[in-house]
């Protein structure tokens, strides 16, 4: 560490030019390399992040997943962790605590609601980010990666859910490494390399092309 | 900030609940130490400073008074100064109204003022004090800091982001300001001409008014409160515009 270091700070264009309309009801992939800006796109377009032109437009209530439990403290109980991220996410105070019997059941930590989070297993606290996040009603879902994580049986559960969430009618951005999740649950795909739209359209081709490529 | 959505101030109650709980989390006299930290240091001024001013009405009093008001000032400033680094993990991942979290430690300030001044109350019952209906001046004033606060906030919770520096810069600020406030010795211990300037402070205005109301049982006087107020609008409108301004490009600097 120096003294008088300057803060120095390099300006990288991480998204260049993506543009693409997404209809009601579509589930669209997101696909690239690491680095390639699939999650800034994500963090513009849920208004965590400016995008210096362009523009954004969403029509019907924006849910971001771009992380599981946003606001999840360890020192706070499970009971507590539930209101604040609940609340954070939009909902009414009133609507999270009427429902924390249905997200402690269907996240099965009942007999641990009023622990301390941090004795919480990863599984866990997973498992009951993912119940308080599917209370939440909303029209347009980011969805960033947040299936990486979890157990098979996670895995299927939030499946379930996204079918569930499909039949409601929701439209949703899904960004995934995961090919084979990306063509079970999308219509579309965006290929995204260097910050550029590769390709866009139907889920099985651009899968397809991308595969090809060698990733 | 008009009208603000239920949601809105649901977010609100609950990062300010959050914020309240973690704080004293671990401790074993939880928030007593809200009490117990500017009582000590009443004590040790006291002690020393109650012989050099023995001649003063009411010292221990005013000086109590004047060390939870700066206290609360203090602990407002320091504490909107992270508001927004603090929370860095949250901004990254989702967005809201980045203004709610200026507001929470501040708000937490006034709590922790509120508690304080019951204490106060405590002593005050019990000294000789008469008070007229300009004490009702002093939720007025105190409410002007807040405002004042809040508007400070707005600038230092931006600019720190990018300038780590500015938290040491106003901390030894703080302690000057400790000083150069008539918090341990009275206002009338310099000729008028520095009283003058001293008064200029806005910290220096609202002690010293709220003395004026509860313990020296003065008249209600516009003047300070105007100043004040006044001071405190123009800040948060100035810090507001700015805040507005710069936000929105505060992840990318975490």
């Amino acid at each position: 560490m120096h003294p008088f270091s300057k803060i120095e700070f390099e300006k990288i264009n991480v998204l260049k030019n993506v543009s693409c309309d997404i209809h009601q009801g579509e589930w669209v992939g997101v696909i690239g390399k690491n680095g390639c800006g699939k999650s800034t796109l994500l963090k513009i377009i849920a208004g965590v992040y400016t995008q210096d032109s362009g523009e954004v437009s969403v029509h019907g209530k924006l849910v971001p997943f771009l992380e599981l439990g946003v606001g999840f403290n360890p020192e706070l109980t499970a009971r507590e962790n539930i209101c604040l991220n609940g609340v954070i996410l939009g909902m009414r105070r009133a609507k999270v605590v009427s429902r924390i019997p249905a997200i402690a059941n269907y996240a099965g930590i009942t007999k641990f609601l009023d622990q301390r989070l941090k004795n919480f297993s990863s599984g866990m606290q997973v498992r009951l980010a993912f119940a308080v996040a599917m209370q939440v009603t909303g029209d347009v879902y980011l969805l960033d990666e947040i299936l990486a994580v979890g157990d098979a049986e996670f895995q299927a559960k939030s499946a379930l859910e996204f079918e569930r969430l499909k039949s409601r009618g929701v439209t949703a951005i899904f960004v995934s490494h995961s090919t084979d999740s990306i063509l079970k649950h999308c219509d579309r795909v965006l290929w995204i390399e260097n910050g550029l739209l590769r390709m866009f359209g139907p889920a099985n081709e651009v899968i397809a092309a991308f595969v090809a490529n060698g990733y | 900030m008009r009208l603000p959505s239920p949601e809105k101030i649901d977010l609100l109650i609950e990062l300010v609940k959050t914020d309240f709980k973690l704080r004293y989390n671990h401790t074993m006299l939880g928030f007593v130490w809200v009490v117990l930290k500017p009582l000590l240091i009443f004590s040790t001024i006291y002690l020393v400073f109650s012989f050099v001013f023995k001649n003063e009405p009411n010292f221990g009093l005013n000086l109590l008074l004047g060390i939870f008001i700066f206290g609360f000032f203090s602990e407002g400033i320091s504490r909107g100064l992270s508001a927004l680094s603090d929370k860095s993990h949250m901004i990254l991942k989702i967005s809201f109204s980045r203004q709610l979290l200026v507001l929470v430690p501040i708000i937490n300030a006034l709590i922790n003022f509120l508690i304080c001044f019951l204490i106060f109350l405590v002593f005050w019952f019990i000294s000789p004090v008469k008070v007229g209906f300009a004490a009702l001046a002093f939720p007025i004033i105190i409410l002007e800091l807040a405002v004042l606060m809040v508007g400070i906030s707005f600038f230092t919770s931006l600019i720190t982001v990018r300038f780590r520096d500015l938290s040491s810069i106003v901390e030894v600020f703080m302690n000057m300001l400790f000083y150069a406030t008539p918090i341990m010795y009275p206002v009338t211990v310099f000729p008028q001409s520095i009283v003058a300037v001293l008064l200029k402070n806005p910290l220096a205005v609202a002690i010293e008014e709220s003395r004026n109301v509860l313990v020296r049982g003065g008249n209600f006087r516009l003047a300070p409160i105007v100043y004040l107020g006044f001071i405190a609008v123009f800040v948060f409108w100035l810090g507001l515009r700015y805040f507005k301004k710069h936000s929105s490009g505060v992840a990318e600097h975490f």
